[in-house]
């Protein structure tokens, strides 16, 4: 079997056994055309959130604020929106601008003032959603049926196919990309041959603000509105999301990081359904998928370990063999 | 700047600091007819529909009743606990809470500070010894979340709805526990009415909602119908166009509480079917209680506090506008109602004239106080 088939196999081993093991549990309920299609509309806004996380989580940097920057920019956004009478256009443009403003004040708190990205990403969430309930009124945004369309299939998944083509080229074809991987993988080295940490990483927040700006609007689009938030009930959305970016940290040398998140969000959200078809009570769901992603990402982790131990045994007993020979 | 200018600047700032004073002393003196009382209220949050209703009746009443209220906002046992301790050192008289434990009443005995609970009556055995044996414990007000939790299955079944689906936030929240509980005992009544799903999510779980309710409608084609705890957090929005976004608006109906803006258009269109709210005023006659006590206009004579009130129901189209306009848009009771019901105020009521005003509640009662 060449590499690429075998690499393509490795890839999709997963979600394929996730597939048949709730198709077989679920005795027939998950699986059907609607179901997957239900599953599909769902996944693109985890992975929009997964991309645009990916980058500053391969640099080491935790981000909390997916969800309170989807939640603000989508109001802000989808109020300028209505008020300037832009239709769905109008709510693209004002969420990605928002979303992309709100990425930099993250970005400059985080870089300039020093201070941990996972400190510095609850202190913003915490800001963000206080926001939440101050702009506008505190009454979030409503949107009306005729700019939501983004939500609906076919139109969901050409933006996260467009979404995905200029992630993919901006990844492996641009000097940031390149610069991201050799920062992700060596900050000193990186930095001592020449690559600005500080560029990079403002790149990498405006590319998260773009693709965060593009969830908002799914986000958005999906729930007709956007209410105010507190308590960090916005920390879900990207822990979700995360999710799915481990897996495809996990796959990455059989595919790419940007495919492996499709495939990683598109497992976890079958992971999600197919506990519903399977009738589980929802307190039994939460720890399903938690153990679903160690179980994952232990046999990930230790599959190297794992197989130097049996390569280790198999030159063993052909060393013993030889002896005895 | 030179010295003379400074010196003339130092006086100015003096005098200005002086009148501010005096004149916050004079404000307290105006309003304070009765004594100046202080209470800590400690909700979930103030950005939902009933949060912020409770907000606008208090930022309403507080002046006129001489109380001082502080709203902060609290989910877990912790936080209680936690957000108790600051009141106290904030110096309150009082403190109402929707999750009182005896840790907390702990803290208030050892302040001298009384505490209530609102949302629902103590179910917890151990903890109701505890708040027994306080002289700071006095009551609680509860409305009926768990008959709320059966009148919106009453409602779908009475539709013809036989296969359901509950939505609800994680168990932990007194009030949507018992509502849960009064939707699932009530479907359990039923032969012919089956749950065939349920979901519990966090308290924004309007994604989640909205992401279930299309799995749901994939995997459970028989599926008509939806029950949920609370429609508030943008929840409502989200499970509708859910339906919409899978082509079931008005084949699917949901029964919920907490009445939202855009109720009637979601009525009128079919995908709504029952919706219950307006039990906003519940924690105004409790303050006002709490306050009368502590000013000892009031002496329960160690009887505990219980008052019950009920949700407005709102089925189909009927009742809708007369709810938009004395309910939502709208004061359910007014001032001068309020104070006539309030010992601090009217030394000639009780605390029974007081329950009654509240136990009556309904949509005809306040269309028959307050006719326009």
């Amino acid at each position: 079997m060449s590499k690429k088939l075998s690499n393509i196999v490795k890839c999709l081993i997963l979600p394929i056994a996730v597939y048949v093991i709730f198709f077989v549990f679920s005795k027939g309920r998950f699986g059907s055309l609607p179901g997957m299609l239900a599953i599909g509309r769902q996944f693109v806004l985890y992975c929009l959130v997964g991309w645009a996380l990916m980058h500053n989580q391969l640099m080491g940097v935790w981000d909390f604020t997916p969800g309170a920057v989807v939640a603000l920019a989508g109001i802000i956004g989808g109020n300028i929106a209505l008020s300037t009478n832009t239709g769905v256009a109008g709510l693209v443009v004002f969420c990605i601008l928002s979303a992309v403003t709100l990425c930099l004040l993250t970005f400059f708190v985080f870089h300039f003032l020093k201070i941990p990205s996972m400190i510095c990403g609850l202190g913003m969430v915490l800001i963000y959603e206080m926001l939440t309930t101050q702009l506008f009124g505190g009454t979030g945004v409503k949107l009306t049926k005729d700019i939501t369309l983004l939500a609906k299939s076919p139109y969901c998944y050409v933006v996260l196919a467009v979404a995905g083509i200029i992630l993919y080229i901006l990844f492996n074809f641009t000097k940031n990309g390149a610069n991201t991987r050799s920062l992700g993988y060596g900050q000193d080295i990186a930095m001592s041959i020449g690559v600005s940490l500080t560029k990079t990483r403002l790149k990498n927040f405006i590319i998260e603000g773009i693709f965060l700006g593009l969830a908002a609007v799914i986000s958005s689009s999906q729930r007709g509105s956007i209410a105010p938030t507190l308590n960090m009930s916005t920390l879900s959305l990207g822990f979700d999301a995360i999710m799915g970016v481990f897996i495809g940290l996990n796959l990455v040398n059989n595919c790419n990081l940007v495919v492996g998140i499709v495939i990683g969000t598109f497992t976890m959200k079958m992971v999600s359904a197919g506990l519903i078809a399977m009738g589980l009570d929802s307190n039994l769901q939460s720890v399903a998928q938690g153990l679903f992603l160690l179980v994952f990402i232990g046999i990930s982790s230790n599959k190297d370990a794992v197989s130097k131990y049996f390569a280790d045994k198999k030159k063993s007993a052909e060393i013993l063999a030889k002896i005895k020979a | 700047m030179s010295k003379k200018m400074k010196k003339l600047m130092a006086v100015l700032l003096c005098f200005a600091m002086l009148f501010s004073v005096t004149s916050v002393a004079q404000a307290k003196e105006d309003t304070a007819d009765v004594k100046q009382v202080s209470i800590g209220f400690i909700g979930w949050g103030y950005t939902d529909t009933l949060g912020a209703a409770y907000k606008e009746y208090f930022d309403y009443i507080a002046e006129e009743f001489g109380m001082n209220v502080t709203l902060v906002a609290g989910t877990t046992q912790e936080e209680h606990i936690s957000l108790a301790e600051d009141l106290i050192e904030a110096g309150v008289d009082g403190i109402l809470a929707y999750q009182v434990t005896s840790p907390m009443m702990k803290l208030c005995d050892e302040a001298g500070v009384y505490l209530m609970q609102f949302g629902s009556p103590i179910t917890d055995e151990d903890i109701q010894a505890n708040l027994d044996g306080s002289d700071y414990w006095l009551g609680t007000s509860s409305v009926d979340d768990y008959k709320s939790g059966q009148n919106m299955v009453e409602a779908l079944y009475e539709d013809g709805c036989r296969n359901m689906v509950v939505l609800g936030v994680a168990a932990g929240n007194p009030c949507h526990d018992l509502r849960w509980n009064g939707i699932m005992d009530k479907a359990a009544e039923y032969d012919d009415m089956t749950v065939i799903g349920e979901y519990r999510g966090g308290t924004a779980a309007a994604q989640e909602y909205s992401d279930q309710v299309q799995n749901f409608v994939a995997m459970y084609p028989e599926m008509d119908s939806i029950a949920m705890t609370g429609a508030s957090s943008g929840n409502l929005d989200a499970v509708l166009s859910a339906l919409d976004t899978v082509g079931m608006t008005g084949t699917v109906k949901l029964a919920t509480l907490d009445v939202q803006e855009g109720t009637d258009t979601y009525l009128e269109e079919g995908s709504l079917l029952f919706i219950g709210g307006g039990q906003h005023p519940e924690v105004i006659f409790l303050a006002i209680l709490m306050a009368d006590i502590i000013r000892g206009s009031l002496d329960m004579g160690g009887e505990e506090v219980s008052l019950v009130g009920q949700f407005i129901n709102i089925v189909g189209t009927d009742g809708y506008e007369e709810f938009k306009k004395y309910i939502m848009d709208d004061f359910p009771y007014y001032i001068e109602e309020l104070k006539a019901v309030s010992t601090s105020f009217n030394p000639d009521t009780s605390y029974q004239e007081l329950y009654d005003l509240w136990n009556s509640y309904s949509l005809d009662d306040v269309e028959t106080r307050h006719a326009k």
